[in-house]
């Protein structure tokens, strides 16, 4: 899962990635609007963190052009704006969630969870897939009832494909929710991962779509 | 103060019985005279009456017979009858006359001052008293040397009261004639005649004050009104009070709370607006705070609890920094701290403050200097401390926008007017779009960390000296702020609530820099 966080504030900003780390999700951040909506626009995310008060393009107008683009990537807004009518105004520009600062930090980790799994159309917060199960939360992975020990990065990666089960992702899109920017990853690590999750899984689980990418069937 | 109706009241009802006093005292007098006159007339006619009834070879017996009359021994059958009727028409006759008989009398003397004739209550002493007044004190001269001179009239005062006298010189006859009455009798009558003449003022008196009373309840209704009017408001409703018909009396009152009202309405939404920057200023400090202490309690190694912890000091330093920069703006407020104006000496505060902020530049390797002719006159009148802020301000605005290597100039120029300052940097400057916004209160550039509150303030001190802020271009690359603050107060905009400034603390306190 790839997060983009919208923060000016580069001491907050810094909190909320470092607070995300541990998390099952790859973030990237940009420090002003106009960064913010290039890369929402051209680049895949699951979710994004949008600060309001931002340099260059401010976050209600790019949360409007987003929507106006029929982007449906889920925003969370983070604001110092606590008046009821600026709630108002945030969330009738198209944003799914709002969130006044100071906030905490479980708090904001939680509704990053709830908007995701709403965004994946489910009401459950653990994935399942046939004996699999994946826990975003706890971040456990169990097959047959009995708990398997991934790598991070296998986690990722096999969150990735258990949330969108039946659709192809391609080896960028899949490099990309790995691997933030300034993250370089070596050309066959992705076949690494997807090696160790069959191997520690079981094989048919993941299907490669030759010179594509790779799925998940749906069950 | 009292109530002003009752004041009202009290003034017209004395006003009133003043001017009532005096007209009863001229109708008394006037009365008195009228009266007098009268009466000494018929006192007049009723001598002459009687020196033309008694003859002077008047028979014995006639006279006696008369006497006997007036001593009231022989009334005769018809005089009775009269005397009865008399008696049912006056309350106060009496079973010998009438009372007052003993305030009237006559009495008819010889030269040789005989009495031919007296009435009962005749004033027999008033002769020798008019001969002695006439002698002047010597031994009473007789009637007969006394000549005509003593005739007329003549008041005495007798054992039983004063005494009007006519007296008459009937010289055919060679007798005199005196005829008189008690004083007080015609006093009774004077004053009667007043009293009868003030009776229905003072009877209307009483009623004359119900009608004022209600009078000045009728005048006041307006101010009766008004306190109504602002009785009946809710503690917060602070609008105006948007009155028709105000009296002109009370138009400056009503449009002075009008005025008041406003100022507090606009004081107090000033407050709110203030306020409510402020919360949310401080939410973002707050949220750094906050999220770095949380990671430090979720640290998994001491390394990244110790870097979280480091983040946490930083944000508190930022959160402090920003309240610190809001009580400034507060205290800016001249509602506040009226600012204590003072000649200045803008050369020397800004070495001051560029020698605090120096080690700020070095810091991030810039240059940083204070230009200005040594010999010129920088003195502007001032509030020190705000000054100060101003320059720390800006120097460090710059340091902050400025990249390392960079520069930045302070120039200060001195004109016969004013002192003006310029603080020229060599970054990235402001775009002509944003200069105006730039002066908004936590209006930030970039990612700068800030408050936001930094030029507002400036802006604050620049307005409370009546000076002019500009944004521009400079040959450094950057950005130019410049300040002008004038020498004279004069010329500052109305409304402004400073203390004056005489012109004498014009000289400065450092004598020797105006002698150049």
């Amino acid at each position: 899962m790839r997060i983009l966080l919208v923060e000016d504030d580069a001491a907050l900003g810094e909190g909320i990635r470092i607070a995300l780390k541990p998390e099952a999700y790859t973030v990237d951040w940009v420090q002003d609007g106009a960064s913010a909506l290039h890369a929402l626009t051209h680049e895949d995310f699951a979710l994004a963190v949008l600060d309001l008060g931002l340099p260059r393009m401010d976050g209600l107008e790019v949360l409007q052009r987003l929507r106006a683009a029929a982007n449906p990537v889920p925003v969370l807004v983070l604001t110092a704006r606590d008046a009821t009518g600026d709630r108002i105004a945030g969330l009738d520009a198209g944003a799914d969630d709002y969130l006044v600062k100071p906030f905490d930090v479980d708090e904001l980790k939680a509704r990053i969870r709830a908007l995701l799994r709403r965004s994946a159309n489910r009401a459950q917060p653990v994935l399942h897939h046939g004996e699999v199960d994946l826990d975003p939360v706890n971040q456990q992975v169990s097959y047959r009832g009995q708990p398997v020990v991934l790598q991070r990065k296998e986690f990722l990666l096999l969150h990735e494909l258990l949330a969108q089960p039946g659709r192809v992702l391609t080896r960028d899109r899949l490099q990309q929710a790995l691997y933030g920017w300034g993250e370089e990853a070596e050309s066959n690590t992705l076949e690494v991962h997807i090696h160790h999750l069959r191997r520690k899984l079981f094989p048919e689980l993941i299907r490669t779509v030759r010179g594509v990418g790779y799925l998940v069937d749906k069950v | 103060m009292g109530s002003i109706r009752r004041r009202t009241l009290l003034l017209v009802l004395g006003l009133l019985g003043i001017a009532l006093g005096g007209i009863s005292f001229l109708g008394y007098r006037d009365a008195r005279h009228e009266i007098q006159e009268l009466f000494d007339a018929r006192l007049a006619q009723q001598a002459r009456l009687l020196a033309g009834m008694i003859p002077g070879g008047m028979a014995p017996d006639a006279r006696a017979a008369l006497q006997e009359a007036l001593d009231g021994g022989g009334l005769g059958a018809a005089a009775g009858e009269g005397r009865d009727a008399e008696r049912e028409d006056g309350e106060e006759a009496l079973a010998l006359g009438h009372e007052y008989e003993g305030k009237l009398g006559f009495v008819v003397v010889d030269d040789q001052g005989r009495a031919l004739l007296q009435s009962a209550a005749a004033p027999l002493g008033a002769l020798d008293l008019l001969l002695a007044a006439r002698s002047g004190g010597g031994e009473p001269r007789r009637l007969a040397e006394a000549g005509d001179g003593l005739a007329g009239y003549h008041t005495v005062s007798l054992h039983d009261g004063g005494w009007r006298l006519f007296l008459l010189r009937d010289a055919r006859d060679r007798q005199w004639i005196l005829v008189g009455e008690r004083e007080d009798v015609r006093g009774e009558l004077v004053g009667k005649v007043t009293l009868r003449s003030l009776l229905p003022d003072l009877v209307g008196l009483p009623l004359v004050a119900l009608l004022v009373w209600l009078a000045i309840g009728w005048g006041l209704r307006p101010l009766a009104r008004i306190a109504e009017s602002l009785q009946a408001r809710g503690p917060d409703d602070l609008s105006a009070l948007a009155l028709q018909d105000v009296p002109q009396e009370l138009e400056p009152v009503v449009a002075s709370l009008d005025r008041l009202l406003l100022q507090v309405t606009e004081l107090l939404e000033r407050e709110r607006r203030f306020l409510a920057y402020a919360a949310h200023e401080l939410r973002t400090p707050l949220a750094v705070a906050r999220i770095h202490a949380q990671n430090a309690l979720q640290a998994p190694d001491p390394a990244d609890r110790a870097a979280a912890l480091r983040l946490l000091d930083t944000g508190i330093d930022r959160a402090t920094r920003v309240v610190e920069q809001l009580l400034t703006l507060a205290r800016l407020e001249p509602e506040v701290s009226p600012p204590q104006m003072v000649a200045t000496d803008l050369l020397a505060l800004a070495r001051n403050e560029l020698a605090e902020l120096t080690p700020l530049a070095y810091e991030h390797g810039q240059d940083l200097a204070l230009e200005a002719d040594e010999r010129a006159d920088f003195h502007v009148p001032g509030d020190v401390g705000s000054l100060g802020v101003l320059i720390r301000n800006l120097v460090s605005n710059a340091v902050r926008h400025t990249p390392p290597d960079g520069c930045i100039r302070v120039l200060l120029e001195a004109t016969s007017t004013a002192v003006v300052l310029r603080v020229q940097d060599s970054g990235h400057g402001v775009p002509p779009a944003l200069r105006e916004k730039v002066f908004e209160r936590f209006f930030r550039t970039g990612n700068a960390e800030g408050a936001g509150l930094g030029l507002a303030i400036v802006a604050r001190i620049v307005e409370l000296h009546g000076g002019t802020i500009a944004l521009d271009d400079c040959a450094l690359g950057g950005l130019e702020v410049r300040v002008v603050l004038p020498r004279d107060m004069a010329g500052r905009e109305a409304g402004q609530r400073v203390s004056a400034i005489s012109p004498s603390i014009h000289v400065g306190t450092d004598g020797r820099q105006r002698e150049d």
